[in-house]
C-alpha cells in the first residue's frame, strides 16, 4: 500500500468510518518496516494496539502479603530463617527417633504460611483452580495437536 | 536477640543441608528456594489441612471441600514477572522419572506446563505442577489422594473471588 | 451440556474479558477480579443461557458493568496495592524493552484520559476488533453512539500524539 492510499484511509479512520477490513490493513502497514517519515508518529499507536491484544488472562498465585499478617511477619529472611531452623530441626530429631524412619522428609518443609484455616482454604482452593486451568489447557492442546501422551482423559477415565 | 537469630540461621542452613542430603532432589529444589525473597511460597501443613476439613464457612462448595479433605499437604514456589523456563527445566530435571508419571505435557509459545503425578494402583497419592513461562515459574505440589476428576472439573476459571461478591452482585444486577 | 457450552463458548473468553476489565480497571489484581467474577456469574445464570441471543456480548457487557463498580468502589477505599499491581502487564521481555516502549506506555496514557465509554470503544474496535453492531450491543447503547464516540475517542487519541511529538518526545 503506497503511503496515499494510506493517508487516505488514515482520514477515514479518525473520522470512525473504516471497516474493520481496512483496519486490518491500517495495522499491517504499519507493522511493515517502510512507513512514510510524516506517518510515522503514528506507529506507536497501532502497535499499541496490536500488543495489547496480545494480553493474556493468567492469574499467577500472588503473594499472600495481601491477605495474611503471618507473611509479614515472617517477612525477614533471618526470621524465616530461624523458624526453618527450628522446624527443621524439630524434623531432623524426629526422624532421628529409631521406629520412625519412615516419616516423610517432606514435613520438614511445610512451615504454614498461613495461622488461619480459612486463609489456607482460600488458598488451598486457588491453586486447585489454578491446577485444573492447567489440566483444560493440556487437554485441549493435546486434542488440537493429536499429543500421543496419554491425555487426561484417558487418564481419569482409567480411574 | 539478633545472635540468637543468626546462630538460628546458621543452624537452618546446617540443618538444611543435613536434611536435604537425604530427601529428595525435588524437595532440595523447593527448600533451596524457599528463603529467596523473590519467590512467593506457600505452604499448607497436613495439621492445617486436618483444621480446613472441619471448617464450616457459608460460601464453600462442595467439590472444593470435598477434594481438600483428602488433600494431605500443600506447597507452591512461585516467582512473577521472571524468566521461569530456566527454572523449568532445572525444576524438570530433578524428577525422578521411576517414582513419578507424567500425566500431562503442553508447550506452547507462551509457556510450558508438566503434571506428574505419582500413583499407587489407580489412587494418586501425589501430584506435582511444574509452569515455566516468559513471565512466570510455578511449582505445586499436592499430597493425598487427589481425585483428578473433580479437578478438571473445577474448569480453572471460577476462582475464589468472585464467590464473596456473588451475593452482592445478584441484588445489584 | 451446559459445562461443555461453558467451557467451549465461555472459558475461551476469559483473554478478552481480561483486557476489557483491564482497559477500565487499570490494574490486573481487580481485572483478574473482574473475570473470576464474571465467570461465576455467568455460569450460575446457566438457565438462562437460552435466552441470551450473544453469549459473549453478554459476558462482556458483565465484565463492563462489574469493571466500572470495580473502578467506583475503589475510589472510595483506601488501598494496600503495592504500585506494580497497577501497571497492565505486558509480557514484553527486557530485550524488547526500547524506545517504542515508550512511546507505548505514551499512548497507554492518552488512552487512561479518555473517558471510560470512549476507552471501551477504542478496545472493543481497535484491539479486539468487535463490528459496531456488537459494540453497540456490548455497551447497550444505539449504534451512532459507537460511532460518533470511537470518531471522537480516535481523535482525540491523534491530537494528543501530534501534540507529543511537537513537543519533542
Amino acid at each position: 500500500m503506497d503511503s496515499n492510499q494510506v493517508k487516505i484511509l488514515l482520514e477515514k479512520y479518525w473520522q470512525g468510518e473504516t471497516s474493520v477490513v481496512e483496519e486490518s490493513r491500517l495495522k499491517a502497514y504499519f507493522r511493515s518496516d517502510d512507513v512514510a517519515e510524516e506517518l510515522e508518529q503514528y506507529r506507536a499507536l497501532f502497535q499499541f494496539f496490536d500488543a495489547e491484544a496480545l494480553i493474556k488472562f493468567h492469574p499467577v498465585l500472588k503473594t499472600p502479603t495481601r491477605k495474611s499478617n503471618t507473611v509479614r511477619i515472617l517477612s525477614s529472611a533471618w526470621v524465616r530463617g530461624a523458624a526453618a531452623a527450628v522446624i527443621l530441626a524439630l524434623g531432623v530429631y524426629f526422624f532421628m527417633i529409631p521406629g520412625q524412619e519412615n516419616i516423610d522428609m517432606r514435613d520438614v518443609t511445610y512451615i504454614d504460611t498461613y495461622e488461619s484455616p480459612e486463609l489456607a482454604y482460600e488458598e488451598a482452593k486457588k491453586a486447585l483452580f489454578y491446577l485444573s486451568g492447567k489440566m483444560n489447557k493440556g487437554v485441549s492442546t493435546a486434542a488440537n495437536s493429536l499429543d500421543k501422551m496419554k491425555t487426561l482423559d484417558e487418564i481419569v477415565n482409567a480411574n | 536477640m539478633k545472635t540468637r537469630l543468626l546462630i538460628a540461621a546458621v543452624l537452618a542452613v546446617f540443618v538444611t543441608t543435613l536434611v536435604s542430603a537425604q530427601s529428595n532432589a525435588l524437595d532440595k529444589f523447593f527448600t533451596s528456594y524457599m528463603d529467596d525473597p523473590s519467590f512467593t511460597v506457600v505452604t499448607i501443613s497436613p495439621k492445617m489441612f486436618q483444621m480446613i476439613s472441619k471448617l464450616d464457612m457459608e460460601d464453600m462448595e462442595p467439590e472444593v471441600k470435598d477434594l481438600l479433605n483428602n488433600i494431605k499437604g500443600l506447597r507452591i514456589l512461585a516467582r512473577e514477572d521472571y524468566d521461569g523456563r530456566q527454572l523449568y527445566n532445572e525444576a524438570s530435571s530433578k524428577i525422578n522419572a521411576n517414582e513419578y508419571d507424567e500425566l500431562l505435557r503442553v508447550r506452547d509459545k507462551d509457556e510450558n506446563v508438566r503434571i506428574f503425578v505419582k500413583a499407587q494402583g489407580d489412587v494418586i497419592n501425589e501430584l506435582l505442577l511444574i509452569v515455566g513461562g516468559a513471565s512466570e515459574f510455578v511449582m505445586l505440589d499436592l499430597t493425598g489422594s487427589i481425585d483428578l476428576k473433580t479437578v478438571g472439573k473445577l474448569g480453572g476459571a471460577l476462582d475464589v473471588p468472585g464467590i464473596k461478591h456473588l451475593e452482592k452482585m445478584d441484588e445489584k444486577h | 451440556m451446559s459445562l461443555q457450552t461453558f467451557n467451549n463458548q465461555v472459558l475461551p473468553l476469559r483473554d478478552k474479558l481480561y483486557r476489557f476489565s483491564l482497559r477500565i480497571v487499570g490494574n490486573t489484581q481487580d481485572a483478574e477480579d473482574v473475570v473470576q467474577e464474571v465467570m461465576v456469574r455467568v455460569w450460575k445464570k446457566k438457565e438462562d443461557w437460552k435466552q441470551w441471543s450473544n453469549i459473549e456480548a453478554m459476558c462482556m457487557t458483565i465484565t463492563r458493568n462489574l469493571s466500572i463498580d470495580k473502578k467506583r468502589n475503589k475510589h472510595t477505599r483506601v488501598t494496600d496495592m503495592p504500585d506494580h499491581y497497577d501497571e497492565p502487564s505486558g509480557d514484553a521481555t527486557p530485550d524488547e524493552v526500547t524506545a517504542s516502549n515508550d512511546l507505548m506506555s505514551q499512548i497507554r496514557a492518552m488512552m487512561d484520559e479518555l473517558p471510560e465509554k470512549q476507552r471501551s470503544i477504542i478496545q472493543l474496535r481497535d484491539i479486539e476488533g468487535y463490528a459496531y453492531k456488537e459494540i453497540a450491543e456490548i455497551l447497550e447503547i444505539p449504534l451512532n453512539q459507537v460511532k460518533i464516540n470511537l470518531h471522537r475517542a480516535r481523535l482525540f487519541l491523534k491530537e494528543k500524539i501530534v501534540k507529543a511529538k511537537s513537543y519533542g518526545f
